[in-house]
Order: structure tokens, then sequence, then C-alpha cells
């Protein structure tokens, strides 16, 4: 029985958070009009993306660890490009992209890359 | 060996060197040409302006065109990975179509072809070398190439041709620097 390296807790932790965070922004920008929908749809679209990536952290996870940087870039890409958009708030944008900065960084450690390709299987 | 690896380091500053004179040229002609707003007016105004904006914009296009052709054909030949060299080809021919941009100002009828051009070209030559650097392992380098060109797909649907071309243009003078500063470490490395 392999013990789960603490980067790969701490990766598949902020990818939850930042799931949350987007359902949470995506209540507090709520405004009840049609077109709205776009920017409700973008918080909905990062929020799969961030829970998809922690569902990929964790033991029996879905990817291998390539797959797994590349989402986390994607993701990252998808909350830049919401930004540009005008689709999501600026410094909610700015904190998001940072928590998938952050487990680009925890995902860029030998022992990840070891444990989300050989160890957890 | 020892010779391919200068070379690569070489050829990676001539990248860092091309945006510095692309950057300076601009903001010169962006001082000197104070009706040119940035996102309001196109890039390519500048070679037709009235002042000397015409001149630093023109010449800046060139010389940075021929440098950045230069780090396209280092790109290319010192690697053995087929995303590199294609990607250093398509970068060598977009610097190719980048000095025209200063030979066949706006008020030419190749203006659009060659500007045209040179953005692709220089598009596919990213993509390409985020493939290659992916292949190589060199997956943290990739992911900046990946993240900038969601960004760009998103400004191409949102943005008009102005703001697209300023803000692009910005994205793939940072792309060079990080893939420049990527040759260089591949260089020491080797």
């Amino acid at each position: 029985m392999e013990t789960v390296p603490t980067n790969i807790r701490i990766g598949g932790t902020l990818g939850l958070i930042g799931g949350i965070a987007c359902i949470v922004c995506m209540v507090l920008f709520f405004r009840a009009e049609e077109s709205a929908l776009l920017d409700m749809g973008v918080y909905m679209l990062v929020a799969v993306m961030f829970f998809a990536l922690a569902g990929g952290f964790f033991k029996g996870g879905q990817w291998s660890w390539s797959v797994l940087l590349l989402m986390t870039f994607l993701t990252i890409g998808a909350v830049g490009g919401s930004v540009i958009a005008g689709a999501m708030d600026f410094y909610v944008g700015a904190v998001l992209a940072l928590i998938g900065v952050l487990i680009a960084a925890n995902l860029a450690m030998p022992t990840s890359r070891v444990w989300a390709d050989r160890l957890r299987i | 060996m020892k010779a391919h690896t200068c070379h690569n380091v070489a050829f990676a500053w001539s990248g860092m060197i091309g945006v510095a004179v692309f950057v300076i040229a601009w903001v010169c002609a962006a001082s000197v040409d104070t009706a040119w707003q940035f996102g309001v007016n196109n890039l390519s105004e500048f070679g037709i302006s009235d002042t000397d904006a015409r001149l630093y914009f023109n010449y800046g296009c060139i010389l940075a065109g021929i440098i950045v052709a230069i780090f396209g054909a280092g790109r290319a030949l010192n690697t053995e990975n087929a995303g590199h060299t294609a990607g250093g080809a398509f970068i060598a021919v977009g610097g190719v179509f980048l000095a025209l941009i200063g030979v066949f100002t706006m008020d030419s009828s190749l203006h659009n072809l060659v500007a045209v051009s040179a953005a692709l070209f220089i598009l596919m030559g990213i993509v390409a070398v985020t493939a290659g650097n992916w292949a190589a392992d060199r997956k943290i380098i990739a992911g900046a190439g990946i993240v900038f060109v969601v960004f760009l797909s998103v400004m191409l649907l949102v943005f008009d041709v102005a703001e697209l071309e300023a803000y692009g243009i910005i994205l793939a003078l940072v792309w060079f620097l990080i893939e420049s500063v990527n040759m260089i470490l591949l260089g020491k490395k080797g």
C-alpha cells in the first residue's frame, strides 16, 4: 500500500478549492438575465475543469501524469480566456489562475510523476 | 555536440534581441506619433504615419524580421525533434514576412497578404514548437505555449483587428522570450 505524496494531496485539494470557488462565484455573480447565461456557463465550465483536475489527483484517478498536466494548462487557459472575454471577474480569474499555477507546480515535482504514472494503480 | 550546444545558445540570444528590437521600435514609434492609440489603431498605421514613426516602425520590422528569421532557422537546424524543426521553419518564414511588412506598407496592395502571412506562420510556429517541447518532455515550457494559444483563440472571437493585433503581438513576444530561455537552458545542459 503506497502512501500518497503530500504534493499530490495538496494538488487534489487545490483542485477542489478551485471548483468550489467557481461555484461560489457563480452564485455571487448570478443575475436573473438572459445576457448572464454566458457568464454563468463559463463559471460552471471552469468549475467542472477544476473538479476533473481534483479527480485526477486521487487514487484510481482517470488520467496519466501528462494528461493531468495538459488539463491543468487548459484550465489555466480557460480561466484566462474567460477573463479576456469579459465573462469572468478579473480578480476571481487572477485567484483561479494562481490556483491553476500552484497545481501545475505540484505536478512538476518528480514524486508527482512517479506516483501518478506508476504507484497509484 | 559541444558546437551544437553553442549554436543553440547563440540562436536563442537572437530571439531575445529580435524581441528587444521590435519593442524598442514600437515604443519609439508610439512616442513620436502621439495620435496612435493602443488597441484602437492598427500597428501597421505607423508604417504610413506622417511623422518619423514611419521610419522607426518600418526599419524596426525589417530588422526584427531578419533576426526572428535567424532565430527560427536556428531552432529548425539545431535539433532532431520534428516539432522544433517544423516550428523553426515556420518562424523563419514568418520572420521573412515580418521584414516584408516594413517594405510593403499599409498603402501597398500586398500589405494585407504579407501581414496575415506573418501572423499565421508565426502562430503555426508557436504551435509546432510547443508540440515539440511537449514531445521533448519540456512540458512546463510547452504549457506556456498551450495557454497562449488558448488566449489567442479567445481573442480571435472577442477582439476586433486592432486589439487582436496589439495583444497577440505582446503574447508572441512573451512566448519568444520564454522559448529563448528554454533554448539557452537546453544549450547549457547539453
